[in-house]
Order: structure tokens, then C-alpha cells, then sequence
């Protein structure tokens, strides 16, 4: 197709800028057999939406680019509507938990009419969704004539979209429809030749190769639509509207289709943003948008300006959660109810969280496109960093968690509270995600990762986490990275072993980074207080910390505890009385297992009365409710 | 045990037509029996709050010199009950028990309240009549908490079901209001049996049947003013515990904080609702007595 061609010029243009390297890998793919400049895949879809059943109506046709030297003869596809097909299939089975009170009462499929390349050669007969037994999410395809490198094949694919009844990320509730993983995709083919494919998994989806997209939809004309990309043609005809959306560099497109959204449309110093959420949601719009503006200015600062014309933000409607919190190209869907406070940040009042969290991941999954099943914590992880991080800006490190009052917490603490509550340790953030229990995702992806990347920002400094992490996000950019990526960059901004000596162990959990102190003893001799203070840190690996001790009537000696030694004995003399000691007193550590034994007092315990006098109240207040 | 006695000797002031007391006096008159509810109740409260102190004291694991953690102080709490969890679960069991033998000495100690309020003499014979009144105290109040019980969970089920069946293109604000809306009747509902309760216990004093004494109250219930002078000793005590709550605010960043003060404001506190809760009891007793003599129904708060 024509339309399109000034955004790609747009996108090339802004590779240069990116990265030599990417720049030079797409100028020596540039000439190509049929005279077309392109070496992206590109997708063009005409999609119908049949709004009474809930069925997408398409064909598609893509231009699929082999960039690699090798010649190619079979393609993989995701046909990853087909999870919703049954309950049998590797997504239902992984998403067990989630599906546990609703019933699947509509299920969703894709049904592919036809399948040729472009000169008419059938291939659907030569196409099997046989990967898993019971699973046909995704679909592999025998070419009669393998494709060369630095080849284009261009397919033409009719298909039919039966949207299920929305129970995760896809599907319909009455009236709203959220249209995403609902077209036959390509997997991601290396320049090596390889394919990276796997089923729809409950606890992670993408991976694909960027590519240019161009999507019409056609919809009732009463029908709000938004959808991956910018808005480039809009015509009705007759009851219907057909609008044209394009988008490039992206690895997936997804749209949603609802009559009642009320459209809110603010500009930032970035991209366009469009926020369409249920009618009655005006009082929340504010708080989004600051967030989302905020977002945008500090992320962009951090790992590289958002690159795209516009940003779209879809809350769903209730009876829809299913499709909330989820992130897709240059769109997301995120959740929270239609009343706020602003002067209590509590999770069921806080509209932004999820708001916050789910823009990280236009980065971390968006532009810096990791495989999210073979390595979670680069998207999930660093996200759930990075959206703490904004909370901590927006608001303050001790109010960035919640603030009710003058009851008030650090986003980190509140994330490591959680993270401790349990005593059993959890498996390694580093393992693929269909390794996890949903549990076992939550504190290994989603809880440990933040706290050991804040771990590193407190104990080395601000200035040097974000030259890491930022150097990573912007050399991987519409690339597909590893974990080694990553560490990479930590090694060369830290120090050559840096992964080594913390990160691994830190996020494998090899290492508890567990301190304590475990003797405080003080003396008075003649004419001095002498304090005999034993710290220890029993594990192998160790950072840098500081302990405090406090003098009696205010003040307070500093001591540096430097990493690599186990156990700290010191006897500090002076005329002035030590009363407590406290190990990492700014908390930076947030890995140590128990805060408990960090503090030592010199003073035996004693009770609180104050807290005695307040619990016998409310005993009595609750006495007096249940009593005579 | 028969209840021939009640019915031989009782002394009953309404029907010998002698003057009221003020309600006030009454109160001052029967104090040592509404002094005695209070130590009860408070003993009671002693014995779940000193478990509970052990377990959650942060002073005990910090100096109160050391320095605080930003934003993060109070998570403490979340380290000390999740190392003193299994200490918690003995400590939750026996926390039950001790409510629970609270709950089978309520009924007692309504009746003996009420009773020494109804007819004002040594303590010792509201005692009596107190275990008399045992039996259908207990089983009124079972009564009552099953049908509260069913009520709050009425409730709460229409505002599910709303929830669920007002139609998507309805706005979630109005939905939301209108399911809350709904909420109303069942709380009004919860209202009623409560103030019921309250006016059947009281008719207890005087009736041996529980379903006269139902009856009776259901007839006192249904008296406006009398859910208004619930309302009305209910929103004083709230009142009262709202002030304390301010002066503790007050006292907690003012230079005069000291554990003294704030246990004496806070007993105070429950004292003065104990006795607006006697107050109420004796309200509730005249109610009765209204109803027993339609001719001169009227309310006197
Ligand atoms: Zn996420």
C-alpha cells in the first residue's frame, strides 16, 4: 500500500539516530528484488467487526522480508486467539487460576478461510497448528519454494476473528469489544534463520519482529475506536465507519471498539495522547493525565524520548477487567475506578498505579522488545522499577507507596514488605515465565527485580543506575534483547564484574544479603564509654553499608562496614554514651531478609504504655459493640 | 427452675404509680451496677489487650533515639507479626476464647444491668433476677444476631446483584450509586433489629415469655422517637469517642504527651459511653413501660 510511506521515512530517518549498527543492517537490506525500499515485514489489514456476534471479518496481507542469509522454507505464525478455543490449551491450563469462577461461556477462535501467497499458490493445505497436542495457537507453514535471503514473500490470508467473552486481555462483554492477539502473526525470525516461536502462554505473549502495520477497521459509526498507531483515513458509509490506522516500528497491533467511551484527547511535550474511558470517569481524567504526562517526561528522559505520534489509553468498562492492565504498542489498557481523592493514595482509590506501570512498558516491552516468556524480568522487572521510580518523583520517596494522613509509605518498602512476607524464598527472577506458578511470578518477576535494581541505585548512587540502565534502553531500542544485554551495560557502567559480584546473585536469589548486628555491649571506663559493637553478614556476597551509633542526648558516630568482609568488630571509645546502633540506616539494602535485628538498643525492653492504653481502648470499644 | 418468684413479689414501680425518677439520678443511684459492667467489660478488654502489646511493641525492636526509616518505619510491623506469627495463632485461639466466654456472660450481664435499673436496690437481687432471666436472655440474643446476621447478608447481596445486572451502557458512577442506593433499606433494616434488641431485652425485665417481650419491643420499636433516642445516645457516645480522638491527636504532637494522660482521656472516654449506654437502658425501660400503659404514652428522651 502507498499510505504509510512518510511515517517510514519518518522511522528510518530516526534509526540513523538510534544506532549505527541497526542503521547499517537496514541500509545494506535496503534494495530488494520487486524495486520496493523495505526491510521490515509489513501488515496490512482490512478488518470488519460484526458487532452483534463479536466476529472480525478480515484479510490480511503481508509482505514478510527473509533478513537473514539463509535461505527459508517454512514460516511460523501465532494464531493465539485459539487459547480462548477451550480449556484444553496451554494458555487455559496456565491461566487455570485466573479462570477459576468464570466459565469461558463464549469461546474465541481464529478460522482461517484462505491462505496464498500473492501469485495464487495455495497454502493452507500445506499449514498445520499440530505444534502441542491440544493446543493450536500456533500454526507452521511448508513453503513449496524456499524464500532467498533479502527476499520479500507476500501472503494474502482471509480469516474470521470469533471474539471469546472477555476473561483475559481479548474478547467481548456486551458491548465492548478489545480486538488484540487476533490475527494470524508471524514469530519472530532471527537473522540467524531461526524461528522463535511458542505457544500463547497464560503469563507472557510477545515476541515478534518489528514491523509496519496498516489496519482498517470498519465499525458501526456509533462505535468509539481505539487501536494501535495513528489515525490516517476516516470515511463512513452508510451506518458504518472505516477508519485507518498505521504504525511503525511496532511488533503487534491491537484496537478495541465500544459505543460509550467518552473520547479525552491532551497534547504533551511528546506524542498525542488519547484517553477513552466509560462515560463518567471525568473526575479521574485529571489524575491519569498528570501521570501520564509525568510518564512520559521522565521515562523519556531516562531511557530515550517516546518515539511515537500518538499514545492511546483505554480504561474498560466494568463487567470488561478481563482486557485491563495490559500493554500493547503505542496502547495500553489500564484500570481504577471512576472516583479519586487526591489527598489519599490508597490502592483502592489510586487510578495511577496501574496507569504508570503499564507506560513503563511502552519501553520496556514496547521499543526494547525482549522475549517476555524466555525472560520476564526485562519487561515485567524493569517496569515495575521504573513505574516505582515515577511514583517517587511524582510524590516523594517516604509518600510514594501511600499516604493517608500522616500515615505514609516508600513505594520500595511497601514492595518489600510484601516481597518478605513470607519467609520461604522464591525461585530465581531469571527463569522463563511458564517456569512460574502465578504465585511464584508475582515475587520472583514482579516484586524481587524492583527491589534488587533500587538496591543498586541506593548503595552506588543515582547518577551511576541511570547511566546503566538508561545506555541499555537506548542501544536496545526496536531491538530484541537478553538478559546479557543487560548486564552488560551494568558491567561496563559498574564495574567489569558487576552481574557477577551482585545482580545474578541478587536476582537468582543465591544470595540473601541478609546483615545484622549481634552484639552492641557498652562500658563505662574512668573517664571514657567504651562500645563494643559485632555485625555479621553470613552470606558470600556482600555491598557496602553503614552503621550509626546513637548517643545518648542526640548525635550519632558514623562507621563504613565496606563489601567483601563477613564480620565487623569494633570498639569504639569516646565520652559520650552509646544507647543504640543501627545497621544500613538509610535504607538502602532492601534485600536483607529481616529488619528486625538491624537495630540493637542498649536499654532492655520495656512496654509501651502508650500502645497498652490505646489497644485496651479499642478492646473495650469493641467490647461494648458485642456487649450489653 | 420455675420463675414462681418473679411473678409472686415483683415490685413493679410503673404499676404502683409512684413519680419517676429524673433519668439521670436513676443513673447515679444504680452506678455500682454500671460501674460494675465497666470493670467487667474492661477486664475483659485487659485480657486481649496485653497479648496483643506484647506481640506488636516496636519500641521493644527499636530505641527510640534511632533514626527512623523514610516512609518505611511502621512496615516494622509487618517484620514483627510475620516472625511472631506462630505465637499470633496461639495468641488469636485464646483471644477467641476469652469473646467467646465474653458472648454466653452478655446475656447475664445485660439483665443484671437492666434489671438493677428497672428496679433500683441492692445489687445482689439484680443478680438474682439477672440468672433467672438467663435462659431467655440467651436465646433472645441468638435470636437477634441470626436475623442481623441474614439482614447485613441480604443486603449485601442485592448490592451484588445490581452490581452485576444494570446494563453496561449505564454509567459506572450511577451504577455504583444506585447499587450503594440499595444498600439503604438493609440498613435501615439492621437499624431496626438493633434498636429491637435492645427494647425486647428490655421487656424481658418485666416479661417471662420471649415472644411477649419481642412483642413488646417490636410495639416500642415502632415508635419514631424511640429510634430517635437510640440515634440519639448512639451519635452522643460517638461523639464523645470523636472528641477524645481529637484531644489525643493533640496531646500526640503537643509537649504534654505522656502514657498517663492518654490512658485516663482514653478510660474516661469509655466510661462516659458506658454510662450514655446506661442512660439509653433506662430510656429503653420507660419505652416498655410506655407500651404496658398505652394512656400515657409519651416520650420523654
Ligand atoms: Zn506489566
Amino acid at each position: 500500500m502507498i499510505a504509510g510511506y512518510h511515517s517510514f521515512a519518518a522511522a528510518a530517518a530516526f534509526s540513523l539516530i538510534v544506532g549505527i549498527a541497526f542503521f547499517i543492517g537496514t541500509v545494506t537490506n535496503a534494495a530488494r528484488a520487486d524495486g520496493k525500499t523495505s526491510e521490515r515485514h509489513r501488515y496490512r489489514i482490512e478488518a470488519y467487526l460484526d458487532a452483534r456476534r463479536h466476529i472480525v471479518e478480515a484479510t490480511e496481507w503481508i509482505d514478510w522480508y527473509n533478513h537473514s542469509d539463509t535461505w527459508v522454507n517454512q514460516l511460523y505464525f501465532h494464531l493465539y486467539l485459539n487459547a480462548f478455543k477451550n480449556d484444553r490449551s496451554v494458555f487455559m491450563r496456565e491461566q487455570g487460576f485466573r479462570l477459576r469462577n468464570q466459565k469461558l461461556r463464549r469461546p474465541g477462535r481464529i478460522e482461517i478461510v484462505s491462505f496464498q501467497t500473492t501469485n495464487g499458490t495455495d497454502l493452507l493445505s500445506k499449514s498445520s497448528t499440530d505444534l502441542i497436542p491440544n493446543d493450536a495457537t500456533q500454526m507452521v507453514t511448508t513453503l513449496p519454494r524456499p524464500v532467498p535471503p533479502r527476499k520479500t514473500l507476500s501472503l494474502v490470508i482471509k480469516f474470521r476473528a470469533y471474539l471469546p467473552q472477555l476473561v483475559a486481555r481479548s474478547g467481548y462483554d456486551r458491548e465492548f469489544n478489545f480486538v488484540a492477539q487476533w490475527y494470524p502473526k508471524l514469530a519472530r525470525f532471527c537473522s540467524d534463520g531461526r524461528w522463535i516461536s511458542f505457544p500463547y502462554h497464560g503469563l507472557g505473549e510477545f515476541y515478534a519482529d518489528f514491523a509496519r502495520y496498516q489496519v482498517s477497521v470498519n465499525v458501526p459509526s456509533s462505535y468509539i475506536i481505539g487501536a494501535t498507531g495513528k489515525r490516517t483515513a476516516s470515511r463512513l458509509e452508510g451506518m458504518r465507519r472505516i477508519d485507518t490506522y498505521s504504525a511503525e516500528p511496532v511488533h503487534d497491533f491491537a484496537w478495541c471498539a465500544y459505543p460509550y467511551f467518552e473520547r479525552f484527547v491532551f497534547s504533551t511535550a511528546g506524542p498525542r495522547v488519547y484517553l477513552l474511558a466509560p462515560h463518567g470517569y471525568r473526575a479521574v481524567i485529571g489524575h491519569h493525565r498528570r501521570a501520564i504526562r509525568a510518564g512520559l517526561r521522565r521515562f523519556g528522559r531516562l531511557f530515550g524520548a517516546y518515539p511515537y505520534e500518538t499514545l492511546t489509553v483505554i480504561i474498560p468498562p466494568k463487567g470488561a477487567e478481563g482486557a485491563r492492565g495490559m500493554e500493547y504498542p503505542t496502547l495500553f489498557v489500564t484500570s481504577g475506578p471512576w472516583f479519586h481523592f487526591p489527598k489519599l493514595r490508597v490502592p483502592f482509590a489510586n487510578s495511577q498505579t496501574v496507569t504508570i506501570h503499564e507506560l513503563a512498558h511502552q519501553w520496556f516491552h514496547g521499543l526494547i522488545a525482549n522475549n517476555e516468556v524466555e525472560a520476564p524480568v526485562l519487561d515485567e522487572g524493569v517496569a515495575q522499577w521504573a513505574s516505582a521510580d515515577l511514583l517517587r518523583a511524582l510524590y516523594g520517596r517516604s509518600r510514594s507507596g501511600l499516604s493517608l494522613g500522616n500515615l505514609s509509605f516508600d513505594i520500595f518498602e511497601l514492595i518489600r514488605a510484601a516481597f518478605y512476607w513470607k519467609k520461604s524464598p522464591y525461585p530465581s527472577s531469571l527463569l522463563a515465565a511458564n517456569r512460574y506458578s502465578a504465585d511464584e511470578l508475582i515475587y520472583s518477576v514482579y516484586l524481587r527485580p524492583p527491589l534488587v535494581f533500587e538496591t543498586a541505585r541506593r548503595v552506588w548512587g543515582k547518577a551511576k543506575f541511570e547511566r546503566a540502565i538508561g545506555n541499555y534502553a537506548r542501544t536496545q531500542r526496536f531491538r530484541h534483547p537478553t538478559l546479557n544485554d543487560l548486564f552488560d551495560s551494568f558491567n561496563r557502567v559498574y564495574w567489569p564484574r558487576f552481574a557477577r559480584d551482585f545482580l545474578i546473585p541478587a536476582l537468582t536469589a543465591e544470595s540473601t544479603f541478609e546483615a545484622r548486628i549481634t552484639e552492641l555491649r557498652v562500658q563505662k571506663t574512668e573517664h571514657t564509654w567504651q562500645t563494643s559493637l559485632t555485625a555479621v553478614r553470613p552470606d558470600r556476597t556482600t555491598i557496602p553499608t553503614w552503621i550509626v551509633l546513637h548517643h545518648r542526648y542526640g548525635g550519632q558516630t558514623k562507621i563504613a562496614w565496606p563489601a567483601g568482609q563477613a564480620t565487623l568488630k569494633t570498639i569504639h571509645a569516646g565520652n559520650r554514651e552509646v544507647v543504640a546502633a543501627t545497621l544500613d540506616p538509610y535504607r538502602s539494602n532492601l534485600l536483607d531478609p529481616s529488619l528486625l535485628d538491624n537495630n540493637s538498643a542498649v536499654k532492655t525492653k520495656t512496654r509501651s504504655g502508650a500502645l497498652l492504653a490505646l489497644l485496651l481502648f479499642w478492646a473495650q470499644s469493641f467490647l461494648e459493640v458485642i456487649g450489653p | 427452675m420455675r420463675d414462681h418468684s418473679i411473678t409472686r413479689n415483683e415490685p413493679v414501680p410503673y404499676s404502683t404509680g409512684q413519680p419517676l425518677v429524673p433519668a439521670w439520678r436513676l443513673l447515679w443511684n444504680v452506678r455500682r451496677a454500671t460501674l460494675l459492667i465497666f470493670l467487667f467489660r474492661s477486664a475483659f478488654a485487659l485480657s486481649l489487650s496485653l497479648p496483643a502489646a506484647d506481640l506488636v511493641d516496636i519500641s521493644s525492636y527499636r530505641h527510640p533515639q534511632a533514626s527512623p526509616i523514610p516512609g518505611g518505619d511502621a512496615l516494622l510491623l509487618v517484620e514483627i507479626v510475620r516472625e511472631a506469627l506462630p505465637a499470633l495463632r496461639q495468641k488469636a485461639l485464646i483471644g477467641i476464647g476469652i469473646v467467646l466466654l465474653y458472648l454466653l456472660l452478655v446475656p447475664y450481664l445485660s439483665m443484671l444491668w437492666l434489671c438493677a435499673l428497672d428496679r433500683p436496690g441492692p445489687i445482689q437481687n439484680s443478680g438474682i433476677e439477672a440468672s433467672r432471666r438467663y435462659h431467655a436472655s440467651f436465646l433472645l440474643s441468638l435470636l437477634f444476631l441470626f436475623a442481623i446476621a441474614l439482614s447485613i447478608s441480604a443486603s449485601f447481596c442485592l448490592y451484588r446483584l445490581l452490581q452485576q445486572a444494570l446494563w453496561s451502557g449505564c454509567i459506572d458512577a450511577v451504577r455504583d450509586l444506585i447499587s450503594l442506593a440499595f444498600l439503604l433499606p438493609g440498613s435501615l433494616l439492621t437499624l431496626f433489629l438493633f434498636v429491637l434488641h435492645d427494647l425486647s431485652r428490655a421487656a424481658l425485665c418485666s416479661e417471662k415469655r420471649i415472644l411477649n417481650a419481642i412483642r413488646l419491643g417490636m410495639r416500642a420499636t415502632f415508635r419514631p422517637p424511640n429510634i430517635a433516642s437510640y440515634l440519639y445516645w448512639f451519635g452522643l457516645a460517638a461523639l464523645l469517642t470523636l472528641v477524645s480522638a481529637l484531644v489525643m491527636l493533640f496531646l500526640d504532637s503537643g509537649p504534654t504527651r505522656s502514657c498517663l494522660t492518654l490512658f485516663i482521656l482514653l478510660q474516661i472516654t469509655a466510661l462516659g459511653r458506658t454510662a450514655l449506654r446506661g442512660r439509653w437502658w433506662i430510656s429503653a425501660l420507660r419505652f416498655i413501660r410506655d407500651q404496658k400503659r398505652p394512656n400515657s404514652a409519651s416520650f420523654r428522651p
